[in-house]
Parts: C-alpha cells; structure tokens; sequence
C-alpha cells in the first residue's frame, strides 16, 4: 500500500492518496484526486507541483514516487474542454 | 490589454508602480465572483462568492492561486451568494487572517441567506464546503461599516456607496498612495419600490471594475415589466393554475412581495386565491428588512412611518410543504432562486406536467442550473432522482434582477470617465460586445481615452500609476519660506503613504522617535610607558591635548577620542560615527604596536623631530644628486647656482630644489621623455622623504 500526501493549497491540512506499486503517473493521481474531491466541472484542471522542491510536474506520464507530498492547484483549463487534456499555464 | 512591463526584481512591492488586478472568478463568467488587487505590497480581495450552477469544490473560485494568509483586506459587497456564499469557507478553513469587511443589513442577512442554503442543498455533509457551524463562527470574524464612512486598515482608505440592487449592497471605493479605485459589485441606476438609485460617486477613480451582466441589452420600462409580470400571474391563475415564482428568501422577493400585495389590493376579485412566501426563515429576514429601513429610498421610509408596507395583507407565510394544501390555483414564491434543489424545485417537478401551471423565472439565471435550462423551453426535464418529466407548464422570464444595462453603464462610465474599465460579472459574448461598444463610444473622442479590459479567470490585468510623491516640511526647517532649487536637508519620515520631511530635533514633537547618540567605549591592556604612547600619538595625529583636571593622565585625541591611562590598561571613549570610529582604529593601532615592542619605537627619525613642516632642503638636494648620479652617471649631474642640472646626449633640465620644476635649458634640444624621467623621479623622491602628516 503506497501512499501520496496531498495538499490543495488554500487549505490547511495534508490528505493521504493510497495506491498500490512504487510510483502513480501524474495522470492517474489527478484523476484520483479529481474523484475524491468530487471535481467534475469540464474546464477545471490541477496544477501539481512536488511540496520540497517546489517543481511542477508537467507530463502526464511523469512518475511521483510513493511517499510524496505535493501541492495540487486548481487552474482553469484554456482550450480542450474534455477530461484528460494536458496541463496549460494560464497566467 | 495594458502592457505588461518586465517585472523588476530589484524594486520592493512597496515602491512599484505596478497594480494588478487579477479575477479568481466571475472572469468572463457569471458566478463566483472574487477579484485580487495588488498595489504597493498590499493585497486586497473583493468579494468571495461559489458559483450557483456549480456543486462542492467546483463552485469555488480559483483561491488556490493565492495565499489566503497575504490577503489584508476582504470587501464583501451585498449578500448574493454569488459574492458570499464561500466567505465561511474561506474565513474558517483557510490561513485568511486579515480583516473582513460588509454593511451592516449585508452581515445580517448573510446570515440567514447562507444558512437556507446550507438547508436547502441536497449534497452530502461531506461534500458541503461548509457547515452552519462553520457560518455561525465567520459572524465574529466579519466587521461592519457605514455608507460614507471612511476606514483606514493597512495604509488602505476605502468607503462605500450605495449601489441599488439589493438591500444593503455597495459600490466599494479604494484608495492606496493616491491611486482609486472603484468596485460596484453588481448595481442598478434605476430606483425600485423599497431602494434607491445607485449613487454616482463625487469623487472620480482612476480604475472601474464594474458588472456586465447585461452586456448591450436594454432593458423594458419598470412600469411595462411590472404590469407584464402581473399580467402573467392573474392569467395563470385565472385559467386555475399555480403560479410558481422561484426567489431566495431574501433579496428581489421582496421587491415582488410589495408589487403583488399592491396588485392583489386593486384586484378584489383575486383575494381568494392566495399567495404564499414559502421560507422557513421568513420571519428571521423579514424582520431584517424592518429594521434596516436606513438602507431604503425615501418614500418607503416615509411610508414605514404610516403603515409599514411589509406587512403584507394578502400574503402569508409557508413554512414547509407539508403546511401547503395543494387545492386550486395559488402563487407560491419559493427558494432557491435557480431551483437547483429544495421547496422550488419540489413545486416545480410537482407542477411542471400540466399546462394550466406557469413559472416565473423573476432574476438572472446561471448557466449549469434548471432555470436556465427550461428557458430554451425543453420538452422534457430530469428531476432531482433522474426521473424525466414533460415539461407542459408555461415558462416566462420577467426580470427583476435588478442590474445595470447599457444605458445605465454607458450613463455611469460617462459621469467618471476612469482611465480604466475592468468588466467582470458577465457571459463571455455579453462581455465582448459591452467592451465593443464602449471601446467604439470612447475611439473618436480625443479628450477622453479610456482602456476597457475583460480578464478571463486567473489572468491578470497590470497597469502602472507613477504618483507624485509628497514631502511635508514641518518644524523649525519650515520657518523660512524655500526657493526653487534650494536644497532642504532633514530626516525623510514615512507614515503608511505620508511623507515629511523633519530635523532631527523635532523629531520628537511629531513622531514617537527620540534621537539618541552612542558612545563607544574600548578598553584596551597597555603596560607599557604612557609619555612613549603619547609621543607616538603626537606623531601620528599632531592633534594631542592633555585634558586638564583629572586625576588619571587623559589626552583628547583628533578632538575626538578621550584617553584615559588606568591601571594596566588604556580606556578610549568616542561618539560614536564612521569619522571618529576611524580614528579610533588608528588609536588602537598605535597602542598595539607599542603595546608589542616599546624599544623598537625608541630611536626617533631626527629628520621628522626637527622640521614639522617638511624635508630639510640641503638634505633634498644631497640625496637627489646621488639619486640622478646613480640613475645617469656622475659626470651628467652638475650642481651651481642652487640648480642642479642633468645633462644626457646634449639635453640639459634644470631642477629648482624649491619649486621642484623641472625646466629645459635655453637653446638645446627638448627631449620630452628624457624631462619627463627626471621629473617623476624628483617627485617621487619628495614624496618619499616627506613625512605623511
């Protein structure tokens, strides 16, 4: 059972992601957390950046390693308007 | 777009030029609205509302590209909850720790508005974004202000306008370093039956964040639209119908209440039917709007004093369904106003199937919600279970939203003509043309030159306002009367955005600072003789004063540093300041170096004891004719008349031992080099033998 610690960042406190392997594609984990989170709405996208080093992770095919934490970002998507498109800087 | 100029990392947010305005919602879009301002290292938000088409976290504005904890100030401007409705989210459950602020009728009925939304949706506790709990706790955490009352938080000056709309709702106005800026929220320039007009600012921002709910559109005549709406109710109560009127418990149902109970009083043929205010908080708000009759127009607080206008005589107050008998026609007004869920969805899916009924939609609908939705009349709709029902019942759309249309925007702009518009609070299309068509009122007017922009979410807008800075000069430097170009020195002091320019002994009269001066004290260990330490003084500064009157030996240095020979130690004293701390470390110096070897400064140089003032000249010269002798050959060097002279290949310099001038002899070659050489070395052997002080 491999987890990932997850904060959005306007809020307080960190939740905890159970998956099971070594690593989750960035992928997967938004999806993950889009479900818990009940985030259903066609334009809304998450921005996730690794909480030590501060780096985004930008491909969704990038790997985050069990026992990380990371901040998750709600960011408007600009464009595709179907779930699963890739990551895109607003501001 | 204004623009952007590259941020420069070397200027502190409090110098910058720069103010961004940055929308978290109701960017291009209806709902949610929350706009970000920064200027001058101070962060303010303006409103924080969720998105009525929206559920959970979705309906959230962006926050998450902020950090609550940065915010200083949040305005909130009336209580719709498309501009509160997530404020004790974010008062309770983030870092948020400035200071909120609301007009008093807005903090009341935020109340009650919030808490029969958290009744009335049908979502799960856990996905709620909050909890009443949570609602009843912000209530501490939210200050109040007056109309016109001017608050200061943070170096911040803001006050508010009435702005129509709703009870209680304002146009906020900002001020920072001299820069304003006005944000109406959502506002009517058209008077209604219990608010005013909303006021027209005496005062003229430099930016306008305004609402474009309406866009282009105009709308009908006040009395036209009542009369339609009444019309539309009698019709379908005439043909035995049941008039459902969708409204939040508070806001333009009011508005609606007085209008039917005037039209059910000059109609007797209507008072058996009734009409009903379904709200289980019905009483709570309508004695909200007893009491802030301060926030209403004239006449109707000429007429409180009569009669008061709401107490209504033919409508009564409906609890819950379970109190409604469904027998023959009815108006029920119902919450929520957008029927997503609660008594007017209920009424709505009981009602729908048959086409003697009719619904009212009587406000702006969001995109996303059921009253939108039967607006493009539907044949058939989805219930809250998932069920699917035809759709028979009549749907009109009378709007009594209350907000501005072209007109009144155009009206507005014209009277303040901002430098710069800011459009929120509108459909993207909607938005566009009001951009269009104030951008093409304004392109051939050569006086006036406004900039409209229409941030989408979380894109920022930046503009830069150089302000003149202002220094007062105040205290005894203010005596005289300046020049032009007179140079005024003093102490620069700076309260929030106020300068004055002070001399350091008034200080203390305007502001809470004191000068003060520091001394500096060095203790150093010396054991060896003080008239040695002394001479080396004496030789370094030529400066020494015995200081007279002390029982320990004590010598003023430089006129500055104090020297006082204790046992085993010297003790120096100064004040402290870059000139002084030099000298005392050149003090140090010399007692550490006798300090370290007292016989080796025994011998003194008699050259340096003798003349003060400079190099013994017949020494000069001794030394200079062997220098010349050594540097081009004894028989080139001559010595008469109290001249030496140098001659090489034909070239003879003369050099006065007085002036040092070296000079070429009348009537032979000028070699430039060869005067050069030898006037270099002159120096230089001057300076060599010249003692530095």
């Amino acid at each position: 059972m491999a987890h990932v610690h997850y904060k959005f960042s306007s809020k307080l406190k960190y939740d905890t992601m159970v998956f099971d392997g070594l690593h989750i594609t960035l992928r997967d984990l938004k999806r993950q957390i889009m479900d818990r989170e009940k985030l259903r709405a066609g334009d809304c996208d998450l921005q996730i950046t690794n909480a030590q080093t501060k780096e985004e992770y930008k491909d969704d095919e990038d790997l985050i390693s069990k026992n990380s934490s990371v901040i998750v970002r709600r960011i408007p998507m600009v464009g595709v308007k179907s779930s699963g498109g890739k990551t895109s800087k607003t501001m | 777009m204004a623009a952007k100029r590259k941020s420069d990392v070397t200027v502190p947010a409090e110098e910058s030029d720069q103010l961004l305005i940055r929308p978290l919602g109701a960017g291009q879009e209806v709902g949610r609205s929350c706009i970000i301002l920064e200027f001058k290292g101070r962060k303010i938000m303006l409103d924080c509302g969720i998105h009525p088409g929206l559920e959970g976290m979705d309906a959230l504005p962006y926050i998450d590209l902020i950090d609550p904890a940065e915010i200083d100030l949040l305005l909130i401007s009336h209580f719709h909850l498309d501009h509160c409705g997530a404020l004790p989210w974010f008062l309770q459950k983030t870092s948020f720790k400035g200071r909120t602020f609301m007009t008093h009728a807005t903090k009341a009925i935020y109340r009650w508005l919030l808490s029969d939304y958290v009744k009335v949706s049908n979502i799960s506790a856990d996905d709620m974004l909050y909890t009443e709990t949570d609602l009843e706790e912000s209530m501490e955490k939210i200050e109040t202000i007056n109309f016109h009352e001017v608050k200061e938080v943070a170096g911040i000056k803001f006050w508010c306008y009435h702005a129509g709309h709703v009870l209680g709702a304002a146009m906020f106005m900002i001020e920072i370093a001299g820069v304003k800026l006005l944000y109406t929220g959502d506002f009517s320039r058209q008077e209604d039956r219990h608010l005013m007009a909303a006021e027209i600012p005496s005062v003229k921002p430099d930016i306008l964040i305004t609402e474009s709910t309406y866009g282009t559109h105009i709308h009908e005549k006040r009395e036209e639209r009542e009369a339609r709406f009444c019309n539309t109710v009698h019709d379908i109560v005439n043909r035995e119908g049941r008039c459902l009127i969708p409204v939040f418990a508070l806001g333009r149902a009011q508005e609606l209440l007085l209008i039917l109970d005037e039209y059910w009083q000059n109609h007797p043929e209507l008072h058996d039917i009734p009409i009903y205010y379904a709200s289980s908080l019905a009483r709570k708000c309508m004695a909200v709007y007893q009491t802030y009759v301060n926030a209403m127009n004239d006449k109707i607080r000429k007429a409180i004093n009569v009669n008061n206008p709401f107490v209504f005589k033919h409508i009564s107050n409906l609890k819950s369904m379970d109190h409604f008998d469904d027998i023959g026609p009815s108006v029920v007004m119902a919450s929520p106003g957008m029927m997503q869920s609660g008594l007017s969805r209920e009424l709505f899916e009981s009602w729908c199937t048959d086409k003697r009924n009719g619904v009212i939609i009587a406000g702006y609908c969001v995109e996303g919600t059921l009253a939108k939705h039967i607006m493009s009349e539907p044949e058939e709709i989805a219930t809250m279970s998932g069920q699917k029902l035809q759709l028979k019942m009549s749907v009109d759309y009378i709007s009594f939203s209350a907000h501005t249309d072209y007109q009144q925007t155009s009206e507005f702009i014209r009277a303040l003509k901002p430098p710069h518009v800011i459009l929120v609070h509108g459909e993207q299309n909607e938005m566009a043309r009001l951009k269009a068509a104030l951008i093409r009122e304004y392109e051939d007017n050569e006086e006036v030159h406004i900039e409209v922009h229409n941030p989408r979410n979380t894109e920022a807008v930046t503009l830069n306002f150089r302000g003149e800075k202002l220094a007062k000069v105040m205290g005894c430097l203010a005596d005289k009367k300046c020049l032009q170009g007179q140079r005024v020195s003093g102490i620069l002091v700076k309260r929030n955005f106020n300068y004055h320019i002070l001399s350091p002994s008034d200080l203390s009269n305007y502001t809470e600072l004191a000068m003060g001066t520091v001394m500096q004290t060095q203790a150093i260990p010396f054991t060896g003789p003080i008239s040695l330490l002394v001479s080396q003084l004496r030789s370094l500064a030529g400066d020494v004063e015995q200081v007279e009157g002390s029982e320990k030996i004590t010598v003023k240095i430089f006129k500055s540093i104090t020297l006082v020979h204790e046992a085993g130690m010297v003790v120096l004293e100064w004040v402290a300041n870059p000139l002084n701390d030099m000298y005392a470390d050149a003090v140090t110096t010399v007692i550490l170096e006798v300090q370290s070897n007292p016989k080796a400064q025994r011998c003194q140089s008699p050259l340096i004891d003798a003349k003060k003032d400079g190099v013994d000249l017949m020494m000069f010269l001794e030394r200079l004719e062997l220098m010349l002798q050594d540097m081009f050959g004894g028989d080139c060097v001559h010595f008469k008349n109290k001249q030496l002279s140098v001659t090489v290949d034909g070239c003879t310099v003369h050099i006065d031992p007085v002036t040092r001038v070296v000079v070429f002899e009348e009537g032979g070659t000028d070699d430039e080099t060869f005067r050069e050489m030898v006037d270099v070395a002159v120096q230089r052997l001057y300076d060599a033998l010249n003692p530095v002080f």
